[in-house]
């Protein structure tokens, strides 16, 4: 049995706007054993991403965590100081953002910017953490490392960027890497390339990986278990094999046959879930997917299911799942 | 030519040299040819506003000797009796010498003399506060981006603009007010009027860097906050160093490059905004003596005031220019 290496309790972590307090993420559970792969799927504004720099600690104003544990390796995350917080981001948590274009600072050779991350968190003089920053820029396959050390960012196609960002990510061994839609900026060829990559090094690293995406093709293929966001709360929780071949929760199935397929008939509609995702301003009393659910009852309107076990080692918050 | 000067045209000579290097010898030499375009255009209209104004030198220095022989003798003394693009003419094949003629009210001066004479005070005051107002104010303008909508921010942003909207013809007769009423109770004052000795110098600069540090932490600001939201931002939070390092190190160096595109030419335009403080504090400085130069028509002085601002603006441009090159790795010029 693998160690716990996270164990998110109830995460709460609103938006405090002008129109309103924006609850991003409302009581969110899950957890991460070593070495694992989760992956967390759902639409634009569902609170993979919020859920993820939680996690960092990194949510600035007017956002702010209001409740819940972040334990991380039996620690809350939510009680440590500055100090234990610089160790943990990059040190034991590492993250790897969206778009590569604009994650690396323009300014700085990619050399120096993953030198920086190794002596922020190794106690490696500087031609040794230079050493190791040529080492893992060969080890993300970024030919001719040495040389390419000293050039800038722009110099770098997106791919290869995003290369650079899992060197980064890597260098310092975390135990964790949250990739935060790590291939959604790449062209679909590189995205392939990019995800076997980091695959392949998590393994290798024996790093757990949280696997933030919209496209359910990415889980497939690198996730053990998976997590569906829904307005700000997990609304089905399974292993990957399960999730795609016994969806509990309706809003699971939607998904799933809104992916469109290469054997599809010619000509044929490709199916899409109906209506708008809720303003997360003012929710509605009941289930958030109600309005737009083909099953929904009277009672989905009143009520709001909670996230219970409905299968073997599968969750889903649905009054009337599968 | 005094040491001065000869250190001024050696560093000029050398920053051309490692421009050229750095941008490229084309570049160079297409800036350098825009140099010439602007110099002739300001020269022209300059010349042209001079020829139309009312009122002439002659007149005004005859005064009640004026005889209409008296002033066409003299007229004739000055070249101003020849054509309008004669004139011009004989003017730019001096410039091209870089004589720039003789004061028409003080014939033992010549412009360049009279340059010589009050560019000096005002270039330092014009530069000393201008380097005030950039070291007080884009420290204080990174403290209010990074607490931005804090009180710290508010009040920062309320304190700068007070001093930016308070006129220096207001505060500097309080200034005075204050340092009158300090001597007579036998306490140790500045001076109020000259230039040349620290302690004359201090209230000047100060007066003129605090009137203008408001621009400078506003801009910070701006940008400051503009660069903070960046991701890149975000990716130095996660990969775990310091907010001292984060800030400084990757936020305001890229914050930096549009503050570059104020402070070149702010330094240029120093020279001439310093005028009113050097009216109150006596300074012997190029402002009031252009002010003269005008209300006597003497326009040699006025014309080469103009080209000599000229020349600063154009040159500040390129410092600019090579600056953006250094700071920001993206622009190549080459």
């Amino acid at each position: 049995m693998a160690q716990r290496l996270l164990d998110v309790q109830n995460l709460r972590t609103h938006f405090f706007t002008r129109s309103g307090v924006v609850k991003a993420v409302e009581d969110v559970s899950f957890y991460l054993d070593e070495g694992e792969t989760l992956g967390i799927v759902g639409e634009s504004g569902s609170g993979k991403s919020v859920t993820s720099l939680s996690v960092m600690r990194l949510i600035v104003p007017p956002g702010k965590i209001v409740g819940g544990k972040l334990l991380f390796q039996d620690e809350d995350i939510l009680d440590m100081d500055e100090d234990d917080l610089y160790n943990l981001r990059g040190g034991k948590i590492a993250m790897i953002f969206q778009d590569p274009m604009t994650s690396l600072n323009p300014v700085y050779t990619v050399g120096f910017q993953i030198t920086e991350a190794i002596r922020a968190h190794l106690k490696l003089d500087k031609s040794a953490a230079e050493k190791r920053t040529v080492e893992m820029m060969d080890r993300v396959r970024i030919p001719e490392a040495r040389g390419r050390m000293n050039d800038y960012p722009h110099q770098f196609s997106g791919g290869m960027r995003q290369r650079v960002m899992i060197a980064m990510a890597l260098s310092c061994n975390p135990q964790l890497l949250i990739a935060d839609e790590p291939t959604t900026a790449l062209d679909v060829t590189i995205q392939a390339q990019v995800l076997e990559l980091m695959k392949g090094l998590a393994q290798e690293f024996r790093t757990a990986t949280m696997l933030i995406t919209h496209d359910l093709g990415v889980v497939a293929g690198t996730c053990q278990r998976v997590a569906v966001m829904y307005a700000g709360r997990i609304v089905e929780e399974a292993p990957t094999k399960t999730i795609f071949a016994n969806p509990a929760h309706p809003y699971t199935q939607a998904m799933l046959t809104a992916v469109p397929r290469p054997d599809a008939e010619r000509g044929a509609r490709l199916e899409t879930i109906g209506g708008q995702p809720p303003n997360l301003v003012n929710l509605p009393p009941g289930c958030s997917f109600a309005p737009r659910c083909r099953k929904a009852q009277p009672r989905c309107l009143r009520e709001r299911p909670l996230l219970e076990t409905v299968g073997p080692e599968q969750k889903a918050a649905c009054f009337y799942p599968y | 030519m005094n040491v001065f000067a000869i250190l001024a045209v050696v560093v000029l000579l050398a920053f051309i040299a490692y421009a050229t290097a750095r941008i490229g010898p084309r570049f160079m030499v297409r800036r350098l040819a825009g140099l010439v375009f602007v110099l002739l255009g300001v020269s022209f209209i300059i010349f042209i506003l001079g020829f139309f104004a009312p009122g002439d030198a002659v007149f005004t220095q005859l005064g009640q000797h004026y005889t209409p022989q008296a002033a066409a003798a003299l007229r004739h003394a000055y070249g101003l009796d020849l054509p309008w693009y004669t004139q011009y003419l004989n003017y730019l094949n001096r410039l091209i010498h870089f004589d720039l003629g003789t004061s028409f009210t003080n014939d033992t001066r010549t412009v360049w003399q009279i340059l010589q004479l009050y560019v000096p005070a005002s270039v330092q005051l014009g530069i000393s506060g201008t380097v005030l107002a950039l070291i007080v104010g884009v420290p204080l303008g990174i403290l209010a981006a990074v607490r931005a909508n804090s009180r710290v921010d508010a009040s920062l942003q309320a304190v700068g603009l007070v001093f930016y909207a308070l006129p220096s013809f207001v505060i500097i007769p309080l200034f005075f007010v204050a340092m009158v009423s300090l001597h007579q109770r036998g306490i140790p004052t500045l001076a109020t009027s000259g230039w040349g000795t620290i302690d004359s110098e201090i209230a000047p600069i100060a007066i003129f860097g605090l009137g203008i540090f408001a621009y400078y932490l506003r801009l910070t600001r701006a940008s400051m906050l503009e660069v903070l939201g960046q991701d890149y931002v975000r990716t130095a939070r996660a990969k775990g160093v310091r907010e001292r390092v984060v800030v400084w190190r990757h936020a305001f160096r890229n914050a930096v490059i549009p503050l570059l595109t104020a402070v070149g030419p702010a330094l240029a335009f120093a020279v001439v905004g310093v005028f009113i403080v050097e009216d109150f504090f006596n300074i012997p400085g190029i402002g009031e003596e252009t002010i003269n130069a005008i209300s006597q028509r003497d326009f040699p002085i006025v014309q080469g005031v103009t080209i000599l601002l000229a020349s600063a603006v154009v040159f500040m441009n390129l410092v600019t220019d090579v600056a953006y090159g250094l700071a920001d790795p993206r622009i190549k010029t080459q």
